[in-house]
């Protein structure tokens, strides 16, 4: 559940984009801070190496008015892709409320992303949460590239579970689909947030 | 975890950030979750540099304790990080919350500490509180979450 300050009459939300190395994560964030007005965003920040792979995390703070006479804060974290990171995955992924997963299209990267999916379904249930319950938004990166797979076929690797999770196709370094993305997890995560709390929850 | 704080929670977290900066005399301080969401804040801080702050802070706890674990330590329950102007002390209240205390050459390290110690002790109570509570009205208990518009960013 996300942050709420009934004084300040602020929600936070935390999503966090996951997927395996190279697929697109960090551009899909640069692409938002282009993208999204100065009045919307705060300062955006790369924990990489010197060889531009993210060593930590990158963060970009979006505020918006999704919810009446509520202020919306979405946090947004990326997590190195790089095998040997996990630690660094499970640290980042603590307390979020949305994941978007970046697929890379790429038919050669399917193993790849078979494999970062199930960790991430392993890192959510290290921290109590389950992939099934957890808003989630799958992005085909990648399309503009040769030799990608249909999306049938990502879906029959990917996205086979018994509810059908939203898919988005992206270009990320073209900035072709990455605002849907982004607005489809918001959605997604406020949704899930109005849902519980009108519950009573 | 994630925390609701209502109007009561936010005055008295408020009351006791302003005692422990008149006390030790830091120029600012701030709550965070160890997620990197702000809880609360008082003192002086850029606006659009606030969210990315607390990620921060989140984040070098999360690495110091690792650091810690590696070493055979369960936790650093503390962290300093010297500058030439400010220097930040960042503290532990309980499993979940940060405390993060700015302060300048001009005020002595040793006094935000001891202070920080006191103010996460004091805090650790409330937060325990807050945690345990299962559900928080908002003020007008009728009220309910309306979503206003979907598609956010254009």
């Amino acid at each position: 559940m996300p942050q709420v300050n009934y004084a300040k009459k602020e929600i936070q939300f935390k999503i966090v984009y996951y997927g395996p190395g190279m697929c697109g994560k960090t551009t899909n964030l640069q692409v938002i801070h282009e993208k999204v007005p100065a009045k919307a965003k705060g300062k955006m920040a790369s924990l990489a190496t010197s060889q531009d792979r993210t060593l930590f995390f990158d963060f970009l703070p979006l505020k918006a008015e999704a919810i009446e006479g509520y202020v919306c804060k979405f946090q947004m974290y990326t997590v190195p892709g790089q095998v040997k990171y996990n630690s660094t995955r499970k640290l980042v992924l603590r307390s979020c409320d949305g994941v978007v997963f970046v697929a890379d299209s790429q038919l050669s990267k399917m193993q790849e992303n078979k494999e970062s999916l199930l960790n991430l379904e392993e890192n959510l249930q290290a921290q109590g949460d389950t992939l099934a319950k957890m808003p989630l938004v799958f992005q085909y990166n990648k399309k503009d590239l040769p030799q990608i797979a249909p999306n049938q076929y990502m879906d029959f690797l990917l996205n086979n579970g018994s509810v059908k999770v939203p898919i988005i196709e992206a270009s990320a370094i073209k900035g072709d689909g990455v605002l849907d993305t982004l607005n489809a997890i918001a959605k997604l995560v406020i949704q899930d947030f109005v849902a519980k709390k009108n519950q009573g929850n | 975890m994630a925390f609701e704080l209502n109007v009561a929670d936010c005055e008295r977290i408020q009351k006791d950030l302003n005692e422990f900066l008149d006390l030790s005399e830091a120029q600012a301080t701030l709550l965070c979750d160890r997620g990197g969401s702000i809880l609360f804040s008082e003192g002086e801080f850029q606006e659009d540099a606030i969210d990315l702050i607390c990620a921060l802070v989140a984040g070098s706890f999360a690495a110091t304790k690792e650091l810690a674990l590696a070493l055979g330590e369960d936790e650093f329950s503390a962290i300093f990080h010297q500058g030439k102007n400010n220097s930040i002390f960042i503290s532990a209240i309980g499993e979940e919350v940060l405390l993060l205390s700015i302060f300048s050459e001009n005020t002595n390290a040793g006094l935000v500490k001891m202070y920080a110690k006191t103010a996460c002790r004091k805090m650790q109570g409330l937060f325990a509180e807050i945690g345990d509570r299962s559900h928080v009205e908002a003020e007008d208990v009728t009220a309910s979450f309306v979503i206003k518009k979907e598609n956010l960013f254009e």
